[in-house]
């Protein structure tokens, strides 16, 4: 028994230690492009996208001195941060009222408005990208941040659907007791479901901040040339495009561009990374 | 309550966005795009124009678009784009296929004509010498072209004359020779040399309609294709990936000795190698007994001026100015960029400068990059890809010959 026993303790082992080592492979694999981004934003000396050795010849501080020095990086990250928290605060806000509206009042319409809107959703937005451009333009909001806020948030009642899922696991005898009491749909709102949606908010938030934070094709067609107005992503592309900063080193600079525009994503996700996954799988249980 | 005040908060301040962001919009005036790296010098130049022309009150403000990308940077959507920008000639017929470019006239084009090398004005104009000849830009850069950087420690003035001679040394050195045969633009060159030709003509909307190509020609495909083989096979080959930065690191770590680029890596390879910088224009290469110098593509950048403007004459002007002597001479200290005014070009500091000697040596054997057939690039890449990874030799040459002019001809 006590060997039978012992083996099979072994074969435990054994297995842990292949899926660990199976999962650290993966893992570093996934982490390189990360490390190197770091460290090659690091590097001290002048040389292109591709050098063939990865450690810095000398170690410096000097890309992150001239990315705020030098280039207009200070304002295109204004600028994306400007518009990434409106977004964010007008998403979020969107999507509870939406998703609420759709978990607890029954009206007509009710069902074909919510197909509607998934197979709506499920149209890539960059399709009607050159449409939506030409509106802009109508209205004078091209070159301009608050076009950009418009499109990104325009959308925004569309993904009320994983936060719908979780406003229906929420008990709705509760909503009708505070009802019985006296409260109204506005109190029942803000003093009973939001409290009990912490997790969703969260949710909803980060993938509010996210996508403004990162875009880059609709920013791009939107600000074309005007450097005043970039956001991140397509100033940093505009280095991309020149040859002759590329010569002057700009990969570096480049890299150093990226870990800082990094710093609020993983700052936001840490802190909120608790309530993210029960937020996630929250929502998941019934959809 | 304290609710209620954080969501009034949270209107208010879209709101404020909502009103900073009206009233930012609708800039009146002149954009003018350059590239990138030239902004600072960009704006100097501009704030030189109001300057010297006190008379032109509209704000004038600057921003991005690289030459090469003009037309897809203008071409989307044309009366939004910048009323004056840079573009390289091989744009033009794209441009003036969008109506992205407004025609030069009067005493500004005679200006032009004078100032200017031929070429150079002629590399963006249509129906040249005929009594319909159009003229759509300024050049102000003759740089659009390629030649060969070296090491002076490997390979002395008499070295790099020829190919062979390139790579045997570079053989026995243990150095790698860095030249893009897997991009098209340097591809097409090894063509050029034995004769390589091709036309494009346009209808009047600018629509391709005739094109040629004589690349599968025996004397001229397959001498190319050897020529290319020669180099690819050869153990100092530095391989597929051959960029800017590779060229930049390889010859600066010492790895790479000869690299074949333009003028835009100039001043870095300059810095890096030191007293060892060398540049030339490109080697001779003997084929079957036949030996010739080899050629490359030429081009130009200009200014051009949207026709869509509210301040089109002002614009003109500007771009004129932009493209004058003395701010190409300006160009040139700031960034190597080398003149088309023929002036500036006899200036003493630019006419014994190493880089633009060879610049303008190689120009002399070098082919006008005029508007390509549409699907000229990709077939050539192919090509030039097979050769590199040997996938093709000698009995195989003339097969992927024909393919590859098929698919240029392709409509």
């Amino acid at each position: 028994m006590k060997t039978k026993y012992r083996s099979k303790k072994g074969a435990e082992r054994a297995s842990l230690v292949a899926i660990y080592a199976v999962l650290i492979i993966i893992s570093i694999i996934w982490l390189i492009p990360f490390l190197l981004l770091i460290i090659l934003s690091f590097r001290g000396e002048t040389v292109g996208m591709s050098a063939d050795y990865i450690f810095p010849k000398q170690w410096s501080f000097n890309n992150y001195v001239k990315l705020f020095t030098e280039t207009q990086f200070l304002r295109w990250y204004g600028n994306t941060l400007l518009v990434s928290v409106v977004v964010t605060i007008v998403q979020t806000i969107i999507i509870l009222a939406t998703s609420y509206a759709l978990s607890r009042l029954r009206f007509k319409l009710r069902k074909p408005l919510m197909n509607l809107m998934l197979v709506l959703g499920m149209f890539p937005g960059f399709l009607s990208m050159t449409a939506v451009y030409f509106v802009l333009k109508e209205i004078n909001l091209t070159q301009n941040l608050f076009g950009l806020i418009l499109v990104y948030t325009a959308s925004s009642a569309m993904q009320y659907y994983i936060c719908k899922g979780f406003f229906d696991t929420i008990p709705k005898s509760l909503d009708e007791a505070a009802r019985i009491d006296g409260a109204s749909r506005h109190t029942v709102f803000f003093k009973v479901i939001l409290p009990l949606a912490k997790p969703i908010i969260i949710y909803t938030v980060l993938q509010a901040f996210i996508a403004p934070w990162g875009e880059y094709m609709f920013s791009s067609f939107v600000m074309l040339g005007d450097p005043d107005h970039f956001t991140v992503a397509v100033g940093m592309k505009s280095w991309l495009d020149s040859s002759q900063l590329m010569a002057e080193g700009y990969f570096s600079i480049f890299c150093a561009a990226a870990v800082i525009v990094s710093i609020p994503i993983t700052a936001l996700f840490i802190w909120l990374q608790r309530y993210y996954v029960e937020g996630i799988t929250g929502g998941s249980v019934k959809g | 309550m304290k609710k209620r005040i954080l969501s009034l908060l949270a209107c208010g301040a879209l709101a404020a966005s909502a009103v900073a962001g009206f009233t930012a919009c609708g800039f009146d005036g002149i954009t003018v795009w350059g590239s990138a790296a030239q902004q600072d010098t960009l704006k100097e130049m501009v704030k030189e124009f109001k300057k010297a022309n006190p008379d032109v009150k509209c704000d004038i403000r600057v921003g991005i678009g690289e030459e090469d990308m003009a037309y897809s940077n203008v071409g989307k959507d044309v009366s939004a784009a910048a009323d004056v920008y840079a573009y390289s000639n091989d744009q033009l017929i794209n441009l003036l296929r969008v109506g992205g470019l407004a025609k030069v006239g009067g005493q500004l084009l005679e200006t032009v004509k004078a100032d200017n090398s031929e070429d150079s004005v002629k590399s963006c104009a249509i129906g040249w010498g005929t009594a319909q000849e159009a003229v759509y830009g300024y050049p102000f850069a003759s740089d659009n072209g390629y030649f060969m950087y070296y090491n002076k420690s490997v390979l002395g003035e008499n070295d790099v004359k020829s190919l062979e001679t390139i790579i045997s040394k570079c053989e026995t050195a243990g150095k790698k020779i860095a030249w893009a045969l897997d991009v098209p633009w340097y591809v097409a060159g090894f063509f050029f040399t034995f004769g390589g030709e091709y036309g494009v003509e346009h209808d009047a909307n600018y629509n391709e309609s005739n094109l040629s190509i004589n690349f599968n020609e025996p004397e001229v495909g397959i001498k190319a294709s050897k020529a290319m083989a020669m180099l690819a096979n050869s153990s100092a080959y530095a391989g597929k990936g051959t960029d800017d930065s590779t060229i930049i690191t390889g010859l600066k770590t010492g790895t790479t000795a000869v690299a074949v680029s333009g003028t835009w890596n100039a001043k870095r390879i300059q810095d890096d190698l030191g007293e060892n910088y060398g540049v030339c224009e490109l080697p001779t290469v003997t084929i079957d007994g036949d030996t010739q110098h080899l050629s490359s593509f030429k081009g130009y950048k200009l200014f051009g001026v949207n026709p869509t403007s509210k301040y089109l004459v002002e614009s003109h002007r500007l771009a004129a100015f932009l493209s004058n002597g003395e701010m190409q001479q300006l160009r040139f200290e700031k960034h190597l960029i080398g003149p088309t005014n023929v002036a500036a070009s006899n200036i003493d500091a630019i006419k014994n400068d190493p880089t633009f000697a060879a610049l303008n040596a190689q120009n002399a054997h070098a082919k006008e990059q005029t508007t390509v057939p549409s699907n000229f690039w990709e077939p050539l890449k192919a090509y030039g890809l097979y050769i590199i990874d040997k996938i093709i030799n000698d009995t195989t040459y003339q097969t992927y010959l024909d393919n590859m002019v098929t698919g240029i001809l392709k409509k």
